[in-house]
């Protein structure tokens, strides 16, 4: 019964899976994790030029600033790749 | 095997060595007892035994420091590479923070160019909208592009 118990207490060390090191995936900056936005939209019902150049300088801005974010996650990925080579 | 290797775990390092270590030199001197015991008159008749126990110890002895150099090793290892990834994550983080901080600062400038930019055509609306009106197609065309879609043609 003993040998029993001592050959079930090994048998079943077999059922845990050890892994020591464990190595979390890296957490990307809130920043990023924003969409594009869509482009705006002129109103058709103007015909003032200035309204046209408002909404079209708006949608310049936007995409600046989806460039940044699409550099920006270029970066992070690159950097985040180096460091886990580093590791390996 | 490696559950022995899993058992090795649960057992403070300086534990397990000192069980092995005793139960190896257990087993060699027992060995060298047993092997010289018959030559002497009072403990000549525990020879025998001395060196079967001996045996087993020395074989269990050798088994165990085996298992235990490999464990050790392993568990150096392990340290190691522990010791990388918490490195690693602190890079990751500053890495993180500085990309944050670029990306920040970069915005801040587009929006501020944008401002400008927005009163710039306030400020020359009357000289702009004066001798331009814009044709209702050129409109659609403008939205269409910015729907991504092909429109009428």
């Amino acid at each position: 019964m003993k040998k029993l118990l001592l050959i079930s207490l090994l048998a079943l060390a077999g059922c845990s899976t050890v892994i020591p090191v464990k190595m979390s995936f890296p957490q990307v900056p809130e920043e990023l994790k924003k969409s594009c936005p869509a482009l705006k939209e002129v109103d058709p019902a103007t015909t003032k030029l200035t309204e046209v150049l408002k909404v079209v300088t708006a949608n310049y801005g936007q995409y600046n600033e989806c460039q940044v974010n699409l550099d920006a996650w270029i970066q992070w990925y690159d950097s985040q790749k180096k460091i886990f080579e580093e590791v390996q | 095997m490696w559950q022995f290797s899993w058992m090795f775990n649960l057992i403070p390092d300086f534990i397990l060595e000192y069980f092995v270590h005793a139960t190896f030199l257990g087993g060699v001197v027992l060995t060298v007892l047993g092997a010289f015991a018959d030559k002497f008159p009072f403990v000549g008749s525990y020879a025998k035994l001395a060196r079967i126990l001996g045996g087993i110890l020395l074989v269990v002895g050798i088994f165990f420091e085996g298992a235990l150099s490999n464990e050790l090793r392993w568990k150096a290892q392990v340290a190691e590479l522990e010791s990388k990834i918490k490195v690693a994550e602190e890079k990751s983080q500053e890495t993180n923070e500085n990309i944050r901080v670029v990306v920040k600062e970069k915005i801040k400038v587009i929006k501020d160019v944008q401002v400008v930019i927005q009163d710039r055509i306030i400020e020359k609306e009357k000289i702009i909208d004066a001798d331009c009106r814009v044709a209702p197609e050129a409109i659609s065309i403008l939205n269409d592009a910015a729907r991504n879609v092909k429109g009428k043609q």
